[in-house]
């Protein structure tokens, strides 16, 4: 793939999961939850990069999305999306080497998502009785991480046929 | 990727054991929590640093000093944020909190509620 495809995609993969991730925001909070906890669907893209790509493209898409994060809505916000993206990009890289299932990966990964904005929280707050917050976090994560998971499933085929054997190479 | 057969493998078991033991366990720690008794105080964290003491009985509506757009409530031993100036409301959305383990906060202000199971103070108390 070349370089201006690869940039191209990026850019759209990024907006994709800035997509992704405003629209799930405008959804009602999730009952019985933390307020904060969402369906995580921008992580679909982001382990796709990791699966069929490589943890460079997946980190870039990261990355640039706290960056974003952090320019739309707040700095707070940009530094929350930063500590649980990476730690859940981490996560799937290193699972990805071993030969567990995609939703098993998709479960530790929203997961991890959600303690790393957790930790990253109790830093910011200086208090620990946010961490309270962990058994719920935990649940949502895996029921959040096992639809995730699916959808990812359901959509490997086209994401192949648009993200990567769309190209006419010479 | 990986192949895609569908059999069972011990792995896949040893797996889905270790997410339904993780569920199970939460709920079990999500249960007690709730079965805790309510906070009979509650207290106001501006930057860390507490400035003020609540009795969960009254029923009141306040303010304070370090900033006048944020409104809390006490009604029915509970308290919440019910205005805040932050673009998120994710203070706000908490809603109503009663046991000692929960909290609010409102990041961008600062501003964190915070429950005690003890009952000490009956009063008011500004706190410096």
């Amino acid at each position: 793939m070349n370089k201006t495809r690869k940039l191209t995609l990026l850019g759209i993969m990024l907006s994709l999961m800035m997509v992704l991730s405003m629209v799930e925001r405008m959804l009602p909070p999730m009952p019985f939850m933390p307020v904060q906890v969402r369906l995580g669907l921008a992580n679909v893209i982001s382990m796709y990069a990791v699966f069929f790509m490589s943890y460079k493209e997946a980190l870039f898409l990261t990355v640039a999305k706290a960056v974003l994060i952090m320019m739309l809505r707040s700095p707070i916000a940009g530094v929350l999306s930063l500590s649980g993206g990476l730690l859940s990009v981490f996560v799937v890289l290193f699972l990805s080497k071993t030969n567990t299932s995609v939703i098993f990966i998709s479960i530790a990964s929203a997961i991890a998502h959600n303690l790393g904005q957790l930790f990253m929280t109790r830093f910011i707050l200086g208090n620990h009785m946010i961490l309270y917050q962990l058994p719920w976090l935990i649940i949502a994560g895996i029921i959040l991480g096992l639809v995730t998971g699916m959808v990812l499933e359901m959509l490997l085929p086209i994401f192949h046929q648009v993200f990567i054997k769309n190209e006419k190479e010479v | 990727m990986r192949n895609k057969k569908k059999v069972l493998h011990m792995k896949r078991k040893k797996s889905i054991g270790i997410v339904i033991s993780i569920f199970l366990l939460s709920v079990a720690i999500i249960i007690a929590l709730r079965h805790m008794p309510s906070a009979k105080t509650a207290e106001i964290l501006y930057n860390g640093e507490v400035i003020l003491r609540i009795d969960l009985k009254t029923e009141d509506i306040i303010i304070i000093p370090e900033n006048e757009d944020i409104i809390f409530q006490v009604a029915d031993e509970k308290i919440a944020f019910i205005s805040s100036t932050c673009p998120d409301k994710i203070c706000v959305n908490t809603g109503f909190i009663s046991k000692p383990w929960q909290t609010a906060t409102c990041l961008p202000n600062k501003m964190t509620i915070r429950l005690k199971g003890n009952s000490n103070k009956n009063t008011i108390d500004m706190v410096q």
